[in-house]
């Protein structure tokens, strides 16, 4: 794939064209990926609206049908459900580890196994959460492993 | 709850086959056999014993070496209950029930140590892939 910027002055926005032989999945990769930048999640505290930026959420957690959403020190309550995050946020750095929780992997410190095969996550903030075993092998892709 | 009832089916499942089997050789070497009845509520409680062995050992809180011991004095009442089921037939030296009970130990510790073992490794991996996704 061939990338080109080209500075322009007069442009007031940043402008993208994809030149291809034809649509197919690579180029609706990207798309979704572009998608992403355009992406505001919007969280709920004290019944004021915030815009969240992707990169400062830790992780999004399912709790008695409601969905929250963690940065390092605030919880929001968001509209979306899980299984919907999920796929908007298909191509970003943010991956299922258990049946209630989406984890974005840019803010996992270390990974931590127990003797009885519990995997979990330390994050930046040190929190500690838990991978389900279900989900180490999706885990692992998304990290560039096998 | 799910997780719980999973690892009943699991086990129940193992354990009537392993007793169907044992019941069998039974019947054909020492030409005798056991209530049907009498074998499914050993079966049953057996099971118990297993998914509360699990139950402990998969426990979220508690210290790790704890809790695996805890898991394996769970399955201690098994032998016994065998020797209950089958009396005699099986257990005539008490030898028998001390091998029983060593066999369970010398399996759980084994499964025990593979799951560190494989768990330790999945850490690993994970660790050496996130350290190369950061760079």
């Amino acid at each position: 794939m061939k990338i080109t910027i080209e500075e322009k002055p007069e442009l007031q926005e940043p402008e993208i064209l994809i030149k291809c032989h034809q649509k197919d999945a690579k180029v609706d990769k990207i798309l979704s990926v572009l998608d992403l930048l355009n992406l505001d999640i919007i969280g709920k505290k004290d019944d004021v609206n915030h815009i969240l930026k992707l990169e400062d959420i830790f992780y999004f957690e399912s709790v008695d049908e409601h969905v929250f959403c963690y940065t390092r020190n605030d919880t929001y309550e968001v509209k979306y459900r899980l299984y919907e995050l999920e796929e908007i946020l298909a191509h970003s750095k943010f991956v299922r580890i258990s049946i209630s929780m989406i984890l974005n992997i840019s803010q996992i410190a270390n990974f931590k196994s127990s003797f009885n095969g519990r995997m979990e996550a330390r994050l930046k903030n040190d929190e500690v959460v838990e991978i389900a075993r279900t989900y180490v092998p999706t885990l692992k892709r998304m990290l560039g492993g096998q | 709850m799910k997780k719980i009832l999973t690892w009943f089916s699991y086990s129940f499942v193992g354990t009537s086959l392993a007793l169907l089997f044992l019941n069998v050789w039974i019947a054909n070497h020492l030409d005798i056999s056991f209530r049907y009845q009498v074998v499914i509520v050993y079966v049953f409680l057996i099971t118990l014993f297993i998914t509360l062995s699990i139950f402990l050992f998969k426990m979220k809180k508690g210290n790790e070496i704890l809790k695996a011991g805890l898991g394996l004095l769970a399955l201690m009442p098994i032998p016994l209950l065998l020797r209950h089921l089958y009396g005699l037939v099986i257990f005539r030296f008490s030898f028998v029930l001390f091998v029983l009970f060593a066999a369970c130990a010398v399996t759980y510790t084994i499964t025990v140590l593979l799951i560190a073992k494989k768990a330790k490794k999945e850490e690993k991996e994970l660790n050496v892939l996130l350290n190369q996704d950061k760079k």
